[in-house]
């Protein structure tokens, strides 16, 4: 072999190795060598495939389904908001907005000169906004956009309208015009209690102001989610989709009565008209429980067309505006030393017309000086010397200040409504500027309190001395369930027997004061009234005002009538008295209060 | 029958253990209880899809009513009603 011409070209092609010897490596051990390989390889495209399959499974699934997966939020509806009766204040509605396709609509006009007009009247006659309001926006050459009525408000559709509308769309008698799915909240009562239910604003779930914004969490619910698969336009399609249903929102019960909250509202309108007043207050509450019945502003706006309010108007001031009370603080002087026992309804002082504080002289409100009268007359002259006297011979800073506080000014009521003012009171490091405090502070000047506030000092003096946290909600309903509000009490401010007194020296206040609210036949009422000028140099900033409640010995209402710098009648009797008087009969008949006297 | 399995036996030398018809069939008939599950499943989404539909009808006949009931509750409502049938503010008869 090694002869052959060709062994050097064989050496050269087959190795000595392999040609003139047994191989090194068996066959059998070739299979295993390759069958390791084997091994190896797809024992690493295991461990490459593991790691996609099962360490980045989530991470792998997440870009898949971003792919033809689709999680659409489901809205959840808005809970309503109802008196105490059960109607509806504030409802959440479903049904369709109005589009119109300026292109479409140009493209129809072009053809037939008349078509837009024939739009017009048929959506006129399916919203019932005029087609005069509707064609101007028919014809306007911009962006898709919603149409809206004569005030500027989006138009929606909802129930038998919503339903002619799509029919209409459907059967081509509004060409050019869409609908597209919409909710809005609706205030059926329109402007009724605006500042305490606030507004929500349109395309949003968010509440501003009153109950809608200090119940925001509770109103809105939970939104739901909804997984589901989408055609290639984004779409969902018909399958399996993964649901979290949405959690509608509470249902909160108010403790304001619609129709006394009414009665307050138009009575309130009418008597800042009468007195040309800027605006003012009235407060109705129930005193054995706390529970704000009525709570009215003026000026005040429309929920339903909050956009054309002025901003000014959306804070409630019953609870956010301090004022000077004036000679209605009196009662809270004399209530004080009745129940340390410093006085009695018929401790009697002379009034001189004038008494020293601090320094200062303090005259009566007319100027007058009544000699020799009880505490009841004090009350029943409205006399600005003695209360002072009361407070800087009887109580002292310290009593009149500690009764102050607990009577609950100087601090927030915690009335379930956002905004609340704490009002204050100041005193003075220097001696004889405390003393001028005090005095003053004693007849309500100088002194800063929320009608909200008195109100509930004077609840304490009708429910027999008691201050109760004023309630607003008097129930939240969810899920089947019904939470209901029980009336808290504070605080004992003063002893029964001294809430008897006061109401007893309040009785002929409001019959036979100086500034004298008017008789009520056949009914007892204790009242004072009110008349402050915090700049004595203009009386056009007077805060005029009547507060008591009803029927004096049984109370089943307080009532506060506050007017802001009337200028027809500057005195609280005048000023607010009618209203206050008013309110005082509507209520007897509307409570079914029979006369006793 | 038995002239397949002796001449499957006499081929393969074993007897013919499934045959190849009754597989198809077994396919057969998996695929059409799969296709009936199927179109029973689209039938019954879209049963529910149409519940739904109605459910929202409901829904927004519900608020649509509620909304008319409340405006008629509302008290300038009644009072404009009254007015409207005639009525007035009784005098209180009482004085100043």
């Amino acid at each position: 072999m090694n002869n052959s011409p060709y062994s050097s070209w064989r050496r050269f092609t087959q190795p000595a190795a392999l040609s003139d010897k047994a191989p090194k490596i068996s066959a059998a051990k070739r299979s295993v060598i390759l069958g390791c390989a084997f091994i190896t390889a797809f024992a690493g495209l295991g461990v490459r495939a593991a790691y996609w399959q099962i360490k980045q499974h989530s991470y792998l699934t997440a870009q898949a389904n971003a792919e033809h997966m689709l999680s659409l939020q489901i809205p959840s509806l808005r809970g309503q908001i109802l008196d105490s009766h059960g109607t509806i204040l504030a409802l959440t509605m479903t049904g369709s907005s109005i589009i119109a396709d300026p292109q479409q609509l140009q493209q129809i006009n072009t053809t037939n000169n008349g078509a837009l007009q024939t739009v017009a009247q048929n959506l006129a006659q399916i919203t019932g906004v005029d087609a005069s309001v509707l064609l101007p926006q028919l014809q306007l050459q911009t962006q898709y956009h919603m149409l809206t009525n004569a005030n500027g408000q989006t138009i929606y559709a909802a129930g038998p309208e919503d339903d002619a509308l799509l029919a209409a769309i459907n059967n081509g008698s509004l060409p050019g015009v869409t609908a597209q799915n919409a909710e809005w909240r609706v205030y059926p009562a329109d402007g009724l209690a605006a500042q305490i239910i606030g507004f929500v604003q349109n395309g949003t779930n968010q509440g501003n102001y009153g109950i809608e914004a200090s119940w925001q969490t509770a109103l809105a619910g939970t939104n739901g989610l909804m997984y589901t698969p989408v055609d290639v336009n984004g779409q969902p399609l018909t399958g399996s989709h993964e649901i979290t249903a949405p959690i509608p929102g509470a249902n909160i019960s108010l403790t304001i009565d619609a129709n006394i909250q009414y009665m307050a509202e138009q009575g309130l309108q009418n008597a800042v008209s009468t007195m040309n007043a800027d605006g003012g207050s009235v407060i109705v509450e129930d005193p054995s429980t706390g529970a704000i019945v009525a709570m009215a502003n003026y000026p005040s706006f429309d929920p339903n067309a909050y956009s054309a309010a002025a901003l000014n108007d959306f804070s409630n001031p019953a609870i956010s505006a301090m004022y000077d009370p004036g000679s209605t603080m009196k009662a809270f002087t004399m209530a004080s030393a009745l129940d340390l026992g410093e006085i009695t309804p018929d401790t009697s002082f002379n009034d001189p017309g004038y008494i020293n504080a601090g320094g200062q002289l303090i005259y009566n409100w007319n100027q007058l000086a009544w000699g020799t009268e009880t505490m009841t007359q004090v009350l029943e002259h409205s006399a600005n010397v003695g209360a002072s006297w009361v407070a800087l011979n009887k109580l002292g800073a310290q009593n009149f200040y500690a009764y102050l506080s607990a009577f609950g000014f100087g601090a927030q009521t915690g009335i379930a409504l956002p905004d609340e003012a704490a009002g204050q009171f100041p005193q003075s490091q220097n001696a004889a500027q405390a003393e001028l405090n005090l005095a003053e502070n004693s007849f309500g000047e100088s002194i800063g309190v929320t009608p909200l506030q008195m109100v509930m000092g004077y609840g304490a003096l009708a429910n027999g001395g008691l201050l109760m946290k004023p309630m607003i909600v008097q129930s939240v309903q969810q899920n089947g369930k019904t939470y209901q509000y029980k009336p808290v009490t504070v605080r004992r401010v003063i002893s029964a027997q001294a809430a008897k007194q006061i109401t007893q020296m309040l009785i002929p206040t409001g019959i036979y004061g100086d500034a004298q609210t008017y008789l009520i036949q056949g009914y007892s009422v204790a009242a004072k009234t009110g008349t402050s000028t915090p700049n004595p140099q203009d009386p056009s900033w007077t805060y005029a005002s009547v507060i008591g409640y009803a029927p004096a010995n049984h109370p089943k209402y307080v009532i506060l009538v506050k007017l802001d710098h009337p200028q027809t009648n500057i005195f609280g009797g005048f000023a607010a008295g009618p209203l206050w008087r008013q309110l005082v009969r509507e209520l007897m008949a509307y409570a079914n209060i029979l006369p006793t006297n | 029958m038995q002239a397949y399995t002796a001449l499957k036996q006499q081929h393969t030398g074993r007897p013919a253990r499934t045959p190849v018809w009754l597989c198809l069939a077994l396919i057969a008939v998996s695929a059409f209880l799969y296709v009936s599950q199927v179109a029973r499943v689209s039938s019954i989404n879209s049963q529910l899809q149409q519940q739904a539909q109605i459910s929202q009808q409901l829904l927004e006949q519900r608020q649509y009513l509620q909304l008319q009931a409340a405006k008629e509750q509302s008290p300038a409502y009644i009072l404009q009603q009254a007015a409207n049938l005639g009525m007035q503010p009784g005098n209180w008869g009482d004085q100043p």
